[in-house]
């Protein structure tokens, strides 16, 4: 499902590529840090300087001929786990987990393709996939009490990826990107704190 | 299927074969693993020392290659860290509480993995993707009092440890005898782990292909 592009033929002797293309499973992901004044954050737009923050080798688009088949689309809270004293009965309790929260339940997320929109969601319903599962104690004279917490977003199990119930194809040289909204400012315990959105899927091309 | 594709002999050969000429395919797996050195960039590169002093280790035959005929279809990937529960003292409220659940968190948050074979990039994740699915299910029971700020005692793995939780992929990768492979995972800057150094493994999960002897 490449573009037709019409090259003069006999440039195909010198040509450096394979002209066959491979299908391999892929991942395409990026990186920014939420603060608390957000409300709207751009994902794959901009090339990073790390590849832990994004593998994106241009920004907007795939280079030709690379292109992508989105499966699924998993979103991750870089955060640590917090430490908090305990709040008073019924006031919210900060932490790691009401940061998820106070995320989740106010945020909303589009998918772009060139100009039109393939897709709006509410943040709840993507979830990581991954990331830490463990068990914490905490042991404390303090009358007040003190806590520690760590929280995820959804269960981590590799299943647990929001699966498109039709696969987006993403040709190569066509801008797209996602959008993440919050309607007004949060109150997060610690800020910046990166947020990643992936797609997984399939990533075409050529072979080399 | 022809493990040796681009060897015009090897029909010929099979009149001398001192194996038989059949291949069985068998569930498989192959790991390696490697010290992260905490307070250190890490750059850890698995899969090319060969055999190592134990099998906990690896199960590697030779470095960076397949033995043999030997050939491996790579169906799923999963990454583990080899800590042991943590006490720690209580961070002040409003700070990050060190510990397992950090440990991991500082290593899936920065870590990258990305396979090369031959000379080409076949796979490349966020590590927050790729979970253990083994490892201890953790519960805890503490008695006593602890003097402010308290202590924590914790324990993590990467993800669930349920077993079909592995990152599969949608498409295998085939690693024919003899071709170079490597997994390599690297963070941008030092990360500070409580406990200190830890060996992490990295293993690739699928069918084994080998001569029936």
């Amino acid at each position: 499902m490449q573009q037709q592009i019409q090259y003069p033929e006999n440039y195909r002797q010198f040509n450096t590529q394979y002209p066959r293309s491979e299908v391999v499973s892929g991942m395409l992901w990026d990186t920014i840090a939420f603060t608390n004044a957000t409300l709207q954050l751009t994902f794959f737009t901009v090339a990073k300087a790390t590849v832990d923050l994004s593998n994106m080798i241009i920004g907007g688009q795939l280079p030709y001929p690379m292109a992508f088949l989105v499966r699924s689309i998993r979103l991750f809270l870089k955060q640590r786990p917090e430490s908090a004293n305990v709040v008073a009965p019924a006031g919210t309790q900060v932490g790691a987990v009401n940061n998820i929260a106070l995320l989740y339940n106010t945020g909303s997320f589009q998918i772009t393709v060139g100009a039109k929109q393939y897709g709006i969601y509410p943040l709840w319903i993507l979830s990581s996939g991954g990331g830490p599962y463990g068990f914490m104690n905490v042991i404390n004279i303090l009358i007040a009490g003190g806590m520690a917490d760590y929280g995820g977003m959804g269960t981590p199990h590799s299943r647990n990826a929001f699966t498109l119930a039709q696969p987006l194809f993403i040709e190569p040289q066509m801008s797209f990107k996602v959008d993440l909204y919050w309607p007004a400012a949060l109150a997060l315990t610690r800020t910046p704190l990166p947020l990643c959105v992936a797609f997984e899927g399939d990533l075409i091309r050529a072979v080399q | 299927m022809n493990l040796l594709p681009n060897n015009p002999f090897f029909r010929d050969y099979q009149q001398y074969n001192t194996q038989y000429p059949a291949l069985e395919v068998i569930g498989g797996m192959l790991y390696d693993t490697v010290q992260f050195v905490s307070a250190a960039v890490n750059n850890l590169i698995f899969f090319t020392a060969g055999p190592r002093a134990s099998w906990d280790l690896t199960n590697m035959e030779a470095a960076s290659v397949l033995t043999g005929n030997k050939a491996f279809l790579c169906r799923a990937f999963r990454f583990y860290v080899k800590q042991l529960p943590q006490s720690v003292a209580r961070a002040a409220a409003g700070a990050v509480q060190p510990g397992a659940v950090d440990n991991i968190a500082q290593l899936i948050n920065a870590g990258v993995l990305r396979l090369t074979v031959g000379a080409k990039v076949y796979a490349e994740f966020p590590l927050w993707v790729i979970p253990s699915g083994a490892g201890v299910f953790p519960l805890y029971g503490s008695d006593g009092n602890a003097a402010d700020p308290g202590q924590v005692q914790d324990y993590a793995t990467c993800g669930s440890p349920t077993v079909e939780n592995a990152l599969t992929l949608p498409q295998p990768l085939f690693i024919a005898p003899q071709i170079n492979f490597s997994v390599v995972l690297s963070w941008p800057a030092a990360i500070t782990l409580s406990g200190g150094s830890t060996f992490l493994t990295v293993a690739m999960d699928g069918e084994l292909l080998r001569p029936v002897q």
